[in-house]
């Protein structure tokens, strides 16, 4: 009996077990590893990937999990990149940074507002209005910056990349505040709690007097605002922003927010959730780096190993069921 | 006189995507010079018949209530498994067959972690996806293309093999027998669908899969057939454009992964309750095509034609959801 409860515990924890095996597995392969420097470092690499899949964990929360008709984005990432293309580009014309931030937020939350009409006024598949979106914002990345990375110096943004306060990057700082905030709004107020009922069955939220409408518009909004922030951070990181940033990183913020839910206990997506999974895939980019594996071999073992992290917590859900 | 106004609204409702289709396709025919003639017809369909066995895959998928972010990776191991297999001196119809082969364990392996394991339909996909493209650079070192120096036999003709090929002057016709491969694909799926037990198991899997197996229907065995076409759909899609490219390319898939999910629903708005079916799939793909062919006879930069080609589609479905909206008050 007691063994039994001893594996479904660990069972249970077997997400967190994964992460802790892989630290290990760095810390021997490479001394470097465990440095507070590094560590730091590996939490400020995360942000732009954590910060853009917050806004996805917020949609999926709001959308309900059914595979076709659930709430999704992919879009956002191109949302992005979009935003990171009008900061870059206002800036590197010698427009001030304030000016280029408000124009890259109003976009991105311009954009979204477009994707929530089609989702909640138009009752469109999620799945396929925000695809349509991601082909024209395709175009309007490329056609923002000509296909050519575009540098963007400006002390603001250096600052935000190279110092550190209180032995912390200023970027990890930003990551851990946006997660301090979404984690307030998600999990403690009753806005998170009215968000997840409707998720949970659109229909009991309206018979409890929620307006689904507005909740599933605001969950897209907050998506636009945490696109722009990573914009922001994605263009400080690398002083520059390079054309087809945005194609590359969707697969990784979708699957950061769907990793998210295995770091919880009745998986369903959520905010801290996601924080774990963007460090946990943080670290592997970064372990792997350290010692020297092609970055061809890294999304091999990252596929696999959501394969093998979540269907051990599939497994120990059915159990649990 | 009622009646008839009656029936010109249910009319414009069931063909808002045919018409507004035929709507783009008048434009581009008035707009661009060089569209309506049969040489760039053929040549525009000749050039869809990858995208189509792709839509056809994920066209099961989605029928059988999922959708199939895999189907990238299947398209790129179906090329490398055949092309290795040409490069090390195997004959080409023992090739062909094991990218097929390939295809259906590709499928098999999905199906596997949804049904037996239990992982849903996009964490599964999406893990096959990274592990499929990760082995298609691993394969080749990081992604460099293998180049084949001739292409022969079937692999030859599987591709770029003509069944019209009539060139005279000013005319220039040809149909390739790839097309006529997929349309034959989609015409034995479109069969299997409508008119097979299977077919009608598989509808009913998709849409409520507990009541389906309460019914007797073997949910179970109806998914993993549909992922398995789908592995061996796409699988042929790898082999047909390595074949057209003389060469394999790595990671060359993600470009179908997108347009097949936008063929399929594009398609699945012309059936009256909105399911996924052949018919519009094979419209879908049309469409795709003459857009493509269209904007760049118009000349219109390739950024642009992202952006155009996103807000028409957006266009088509949000006219087709509104009056999919409107509809269902005007019945309560």
């Amino acid at each position: 009996m007691k063994d039994k409860q001893i594996s479904a515990q660990l069972m249970r924890s077997s997400g967190y077990l994964a992460f802790l095996l892989i630290m290990i597995f760095f810390t021997i392969k490479a001394p470097a590893f465990l440095s507070y420097g590094n560590l730091v470092n590996i939490i400020a690499q995360s942000s732009v990937l954590g910060i853009c899949g917050y806004g996805l964990t917020g949609i999926f929360i709001g959308g309900g999990d059914d595979v076709i008709r659930g709430g999704t984005d992919l879009s956002i990432t191109l949302n992005m990149a979009v935003a990171g293309s009008v900061i870059a580009v206002m800036v590197s014309r010698g427009q001030p940074l304030a000016l280029a931030v408000v124009t890259a937020v109003a976009a991105s939350i311009i954009i979204e507002a477009v994707n929530a009409f089609t989702v909640v006024k138009l009752k469109m598949i999620p799945l396929l209005s925000t695809i349509c979106m991601m082909y024209v914002l395709q175009g309007v990345e490329r056609i923002l910056t000509n296909n050519v990375v575009v540098a963007a110096a400006h002390p603001l943004l250096f600052f935000i990349a190279d110092t550190a306060v209180l032995g912390v990057p200023v970027m990890a700082w930003i990551f851990l505040a946006v997660t301090v905030i979404m984690y307030l709004v998600f999990n403690v107020c009753s806005y998170g709690n009215r968000v997840s009922a409707v998720g949970g069955s659109e229909l009991a939220a309206k018979a409890n007097g929620i307006n689904v409408p507005w909740i599933v518009t605001t969950t897209y909004l907050i998506a636009g605002l945490m696109a722009a922030i990573s914009a922001v951070l994605m263009v400080a990181r690398l002083s520059s922003y390079t054309p087809g940033a945005g194609d590359l990183q969707l697969f990784d913020v979708m699957l950061v927010s769907y990793l998210g839910a295995v770091f919880s206990r009745r998986y369903r997506p959520n905010i801290p959730g996601t924080f774990i999974a963007s460090l946990f895939v943080g670290v592997l980019t970064n372990g792997f780096t350290l010692i020297n594996v092609p970055s061809y071999w890294v999304y091999a073992i990252k596929g696999a190993l959501i394969l093998v992290t979540v269907s051990i917590t599939t497994i120990q859900k059915r159990r649990a069921v | 006189m009622k009646k008839k106004s009656f029936d010109m609204g249910r009319f414009l409702y069931d063909n808002t995507t045919t018409l507004l289709l035929l709507a783009i396709f008048l434009f581009f025919s008035v707009f661009a010079r060089g569209f309506l003639t049969i040489g760039n017809i053929t040549t525009a369909l000749s050039s869809s018949s990858v995208l189509l066995l792709i839509s056809l895959g994920m066209c099961f998928v989605v029928i059988s209530g999922g959708t199939d972010l895999s189907v990238a990776a299947a398209y790129g191991l179906g090329g490398m498994v055949c092309v290795l297999c040409i490069q090390a001196g195997l004959s080409p119809v023992f090739a062909i067959f094991l990218a097929l082969a390939a295809g259906a364990v590709f499928g098999l392996i999905n199906s596997f972690l949804i049904l037996k394991v239990g992982i849903s339909v996009w964490l599964t996909t999406l893990g096959t996806l990274f592990i499929g493209e990760s082995i298609e650079r691993i394969v080749t070192k990081g992604g460099t293309p293998i180049y084949l120096s001739r292409v022969s036999g079937l692999f030859e003709s599987i591709g770029q093999g003509t069944v019209v090929n009539i060139k005279q002057q000013g005319a220039n016709i040809t149909i390739k027998s790839s097309l006529i491969l997929a349309l034959v694909l989609a015409a034995i799926a479109a069969f299997v669908l409508k008119k097979t037990v299977f077919g009608r198991h598989l509808y009913a899997a998709g849409l409520q899969r507990r009541a389906a197996e309460l019914a007797g229907v073997s949910a179970k065995r109806c998914v993993t057939a549909a992922f398995v076409a789908s592995g061996m759909l796409c699988c042929l899609g790898g082999v047909i454009g390595s074949s057209q490219l003389v060469s394999y390319i790595p990671v060359n898939g993600r470009y179908y992964l997108l347009d097949s999910i936008g063929t399929v629903f594009i398609g699945s708005t012309m059936h009256k309750r909105g399911f996924a079916n052949i018919g519009g799939t094979v419209t879908g793909v049309l469409f795709f095509s003459f857009m493509t062919n269209g904007l760049n006879l118009l000349g219109v930069q390739y950024y642009w034609q992202y952006v155009i080609r996103g807000g028409l589609i957006l266009v088509v479905l949000a006219i087709n959801a509104y009056q999919r909206n409107v509809w269902a008050l005007r019945t309560k």
